[in-house]
């Protein structure tokens, strides 16, 4: 399933990052805790968890 | 109803707010009552942390389970047909608004027909209220899912959160990532929703 999110770019040091969703037909919003690895945000693990936690969820 | 937020506080109202019968013996380092405020045994505390302290709205989940390829699921499900396990009181209130659970169980992966323990991820769901009205991301502070011999404390703040479609049916999602657990935690997390008896969920505003 593709699942696109839309978000505007987050600050260095952001906490949470906020959007919205499409899986297929299903839309909503999200929010999530901004990954950091090394101080350094993680924006690419951010999505990738988010991504994974929407396809459980609308797996399920 | 919380602790009054100023003014004196009698012990006998902490008992009673803990659930305690009023008029009975009580101490201020009994575990129920230290858990208004979270302390261990013994633990320093000061008067102002009493202020608008609650126990919390206690969900006991009876537990079910269901299996699927490379999932299983323990708690309660009230999205699979029929439910899977039960919980009860069936909706909480947030604010004056009545929001029925939906969900709440430790979703974990399965290989080979066997859990993977440590991938275990708590979820949380609830319906919007019957007006529509969607429950905010943050208001809980806490949510403390029993685990075995003690509990898991989770924070929306730590919580991936979905909120999708609207009116009565619409829903709010709030899930924790086994990272979101110690290694202790995830071992006996596994250990008590195993799809066997109850389970609390304690949601602490």
């Amino acid at each position: 399933m593709e699942i696109t999110l839309d978000y505007s770019a987050p600050s260095e040091g952001q906490e949470r990052l906020f959007g919205t969703y499409q899986a297929g037909e299903a839309t909503g919003s999200f929010s999530c805790p901004l990954l950091y690895s090394d101080g350094i945000m993680d924006l690419d693990s951010t999505l990738a968890r988010t991504k994974l936690a929407l396809e459980e969820s609308l797996a399920s | 109803m919380a602790l009054p937020s100023s003014g004196t506080i009698s012990l006998n109202e902490m008992h009673v707010e803990a659930g305690g019968t009023t008029g009975t013996l009580a101490s201020i380092n009994d575990a129920d009552i230290r858990a208004l405020i979270g302390k261990a045994d013994g633990a320093e505390m000061s008067f102002s942390e009493w202020y608008g302290a609650s126990a919390g709205t206690v969900l006991t989940v009876t537990e079910g389970s269901q299996f699927f390829g490379t999932t299983s699921y323990y708690g309660f499900r009230e999205e699979a047909t029929p439910d899977i396990g039960s919980v009860s009181p069936t909706s909480v209130t947030v604010g004056t608004k009545s929001h029925p659970v939906r969900d709440a169980y430790r979703r974990v992966n399965r290989v080979d027909g066997v859990d993977d323990d440590s991938t275990s991820a708590f979820w949380f769901i609830l319906y919007n209220a019957s007006d529509g009205t969607v429950p905010s991301d943050t208001w809980f502070t806490s949510v403390d899912v029993q685990i075995s011999g003690g509990t898991a404390s989770l924070t929306p703040a730590e919580a991936t959160i979905f909120t999708s479609g609207s009116g009565a049916t619409g829903r709010k999602e709030w899930r924790w990532f086994s990272s979101d657990f110690t290694s202790g935690e995830l071992t006996n997390f596994a250990a008590q929703w195993d799809g066997s008896g109850t389970s609390t969920v304690t949601i602490n505003e």
